[in-house]
């Protein structure tokens, strides 16, 4: 075998590994943290930009992602209950969450003729929670149709 | 649920630990179904009477039966 057929093996086992998705999800990370210290919009849009295929990589390798990033040691960190307490308390996170920034939005919406200033940041906290509501109807739509 | 998890686990000789990794799950999972605190999905369930080589009535008893 020669050299350069060696060199493309090496690259192509760096690639199946998953040290490929590890190593751009690690340099992207970083260029939101360098991006926030400088507070440099460039780097962030540049973050964003290859969030996008690497957005798309993460999908086509979604089910080894749990191997990619806790390696493949005998040691179990999560199984099915671990999963379903995930899930009872994503939910109950979610619910408060959007019940608390409803009622702070109201209370906000109610004093705007004593505190005018504070009026966008009620809009703001509305829009939030109707974000989540879409976000959570169109994932549940999502995992209806798939279950 | 009731089980018998803990008792097939005694009868051979495993610890909580041994028997979670022969599963495939974690000691904590062992525990919350030895104590009856958590129903096991029917895989993992089927997984259980397999390893022990019984019927999976034999060990998850219906709270009906």
């Amino acid at each position: 075998m020669s050299a350069k057929s060696g060199t493309i093996l090496k690259i192509l086992s760096i690639f199946e590994s998953g040290l490929f998705i590890k190593i751009v999800s690690a340099f992207i990370t970083g260029l939101w943290i360098v991006g926030l210290i400088l507070a440099n919009i460039y780097i962030i849009i540049l973050a964003i930009i290859l969030l996008i295929p690497l957005s798309t990589v993460l999908y086509i390798h979604r089910d080894n992602l749990g191997e990619i990033f806790q390696g493949d040691s005998d040691v179990v960190v999560e199984d099915e209950r671990t999963q379903l307490i995930n899930e009872k308390a994503a939910t109950m996170t979610l619910g408060i969450f959007i019940a608390v920034i409803i009622y702070a939005g109201i209370i906000i919406f109610a004093v705007r003729n004593s505190y005018p200033q504070f009026l966008q940041a009620g809009y703001t906290l509305f829009l939030a929670a109707l974000f989540c509501f879409i976000l959570y109807f169109t994932s549940r739509a999502y995992y209806t149709r798939k279950y | 649920m009731k089980n018998k998890v803990k008792v097939y686990r005694a009868i051979h000789d495993l610890t909580q630990e041994e028997l979670a990794k022969e599963l495939g799950v974690t000691r904590q999972t062992i525990i919350a179904i030895e104590k009856e605190k958590y129903d096991p999905s029917l895989i993992l369930a089927f997984k259980i009477s397999k390893f022990f080589k019984v019927k999976i009535e034999d060990i998850f008893i219906y709270p009906g039966d």
